[in-house]
């Protein structure tokens, strides 16, 4: 998601002036003045460093850096691929966390607080955390500590043993929790959500279009087999206690009314080199070489404007019966 | 062998050995960092109870009840009441040098529960035959016993939380005390021995760890007093 937001060289920046704080923050903090300093930690970066103090148990920064600005209403906290340095340690603190030690705790809670801050100051609605395709250790706490989750499925056999196996995550980790909160005292329970998170909805990608499919999704027969088992292994996997809503009506297709379920082909190529939703690019000032291409398919890049606002529309819906 | 599937009770346990354990860490993890307690406390050790045992205990505890006075009857232990009745699943001991360092410990373990991090099931007793020892404990605010089986400890039950029914049972005594209390219990436990020259002579040994005990109190007293 990172590189939908910034150019390759605003990351490489990004990432390079913190590249010291990455290997040891409090070393890399020491060579500032504390004005040089002010200004550098102001500046945009990475969500790696803005948990290294916690990763490092060296004490948070009192003021929080600059979010990239991407558009009225929309900021992005990039990303970083040294994020694993912090998933060690949290690999370390899991089971000190259930003795309640309070470094353990902050650890494993370091991202959600993190979101509630930025959430608090810029006023956010909704924080939005694209995590890696894995049941990870970083992903258990992040899933965990988060209010809800959506799962991205291509139509393949893959997102179907990939749900499955959320679901048996889910169970495990949900005990986990509840064990560990348990034993926590009063003051250490306010750093967890008050109740486990939920799925509120999954989204088919990528499935291919046939007009002339004898399918109520218009999609080639090998996705379609995919696609349409998706809300059974839902319903046969995911624990219901880990489920929106009083029955399983709202997992009985993709978010939006099966309204993204189709290939971009090349689009979101394009809105990630322009860095702008599909629908936007066509007006985009400065197309260079790309303008005849872009121009020539000027329809299909607005046509996903309505299928991603009925998507969105129904993630809102869906957290408020949250 | 007994078969704990046949008895519900200890299955409650036994699904929730669990959480005991995690107690039990928790309670060790102070023992091993917090600077008060790693000051005070020589060594500790600790044990969970055999869930093939606990069946035992539990009919044992049955057959005391029902010998009480009807409006003295707790009733019988069940799944629904054990973790309540039976309280030292988990069980640490605490020992230290001489008497005199009790007070920082209890102070320390008093300042987890006020805290919130532990609770308290009970409040905690201190079981000594000692007058003497009996007013020390009594000026801390701990409840005394006065035993005449010559035991000697103090008892806690802390739970996780206010709202936990998963209890830890912590002994703290001296290490003098233990060695009386290891050797009484090798004779007396699970039943009292009838051997009467056993009996007169752990109240011998009893009086031996009782000089030793306050032999070394005062020699760290006259110590400080330097």
């Amino acid at each position: 998601m990172t590189l939908y937001g910034l150019t390759e060289r605003q990351l490489e920046e990004i990432w390079s002036e913190e590249e010291d704080f990455i290997v040891d923050y409090q070393a890399a903090k020491i060579k500032y003045s504390k004005e040089a300093f002010d200004k550098f930690h102001k500046k945009n970066h990475s969500i790696h460093y803005l948990i290294k103090p916690i990763e490092d148990g060296e004490s948070d920064e009192p003021s929080l850096s600059e979010p990239v600005h991407l558009m009225n209403g929309l900021d992005l906290i990039p990303g970083r691929l040294t994020l694993h340095l912090f998933e060690n340690k949290l690999s370390k603190n899991w089971s000190e966390a259930f003795l309640g030690d309070p470094q353990a705790i902050r650890t494993v809670t370091a991202i959600r607080k993190k979101c509630e801050e930025y959430a608090e100051k810029y006023k956010y609605d909704i924080v939005l955390i694209d995590t890696s395709p894995s049941l990870s250790a970083l992903n258990k706490v992040i899933i965990s500590n988060s209010d809800c989750f959506i799962i991205p499925c291509a139509p393949d056999m893959f997102s179907d043993y990939g749900i499955r196996n959320i679901g048996s995550a889910l169970s495990v980790w949900k005990k986990e929790f509840e064990t560990m909160y348990s034993l926590l005292s009063d003051s250490k329970r306010k750093y967890f959500p008050e109740s486990f998170v939920k799925l509120i909805g999954y989204t088919v990608y990528n499935a291919k279009k046939r007009s002339d499919a004898q399918n109520d999704l218009n999609i080639a027969l090998a996705h379609y087999n995919y696609a349409s088992k998706i809300p059974n292994t839902i319903r046969n996997h995911i624990p219901k206690s880990c489920l929106i809503g009083d029955n399983y009506s709202l997992f009985e297709h993709s978010l939006g009314s099966n309204a993204v379920i189709h290939g971009h082909g090349t689009l979101p190529t394009m809105a990630q080199k322009y860095r702008k939703p599909m629908w936007l690019v066509p007006d985009d000032l400065d197309l260079g070489g790309d303008r005849g291409t872009i121009k020539g398919n000027t329809g299909k890049f607005y046509a996903t404007k309505n299928g991603y606002h009925r998507l969105a529309l129904d993630v809102l819906d869906r957290l408020e019966v949250l | 062998m007994v078969n704990i599937e046949l008895n519900p009770a200890v299955e409650t346990i036994n699904d929730e050995i669990h959480l005991y354990h995690f107690l039990h860490d928790k309670f060790i993890s102070y023992l091993n960092r917090d600077p008060n307690l790693k000051e005070f406390v020589h060594s500790y050790k600790s044990r969970f109870k055999d869930l093939d045992h606990l069946n035992e205990k539990i009919q044992r505890k049955n057959v005391e009840d029902a010998k009480l006075p009807k409006n003295e009857q707790l009733g019988p232990i069940g799944k629904d009441n054990i973790k309540s009745r039976i309280t030292d699943i988990c069980g640490i001991r605490i020992l230290h040098l001489h008497v005199k360092q009790f007070e920082s410990i209890h102070k320390t373990l008093m300042a987890y529960v006020r805290s919130g991090e532990l609770a308290l099931f009970e409040e905690p007793k201190a079981y000594t035959w000692d007058p003497e020892y009996a007013g020390y404990f009594e000026k801390l605010g701990v409840k005394t016993n006065l035993k005449e089986s010559f035991y000697t400890s103090v008892h806690y039950v802390f739970k996780a939380r206010e709202d936990s029914d998963i209890t830890c049972e912590v002994q703290v005594r001296t290490l003098f005390e233990e060695v009386w209390g290891e050797i009484d219990h090798a004779f007396n436990y699970p039943h009292k021995s009838e051997s009467k020259v056993i009996q007169e002579q752990l109240k011998v040994l009893a009086r031996v760890v009782g000089a030793g005990s306050r032999l070394a109190d005062s020699i760290f007293e006259l110590s400080d007093a330097k």
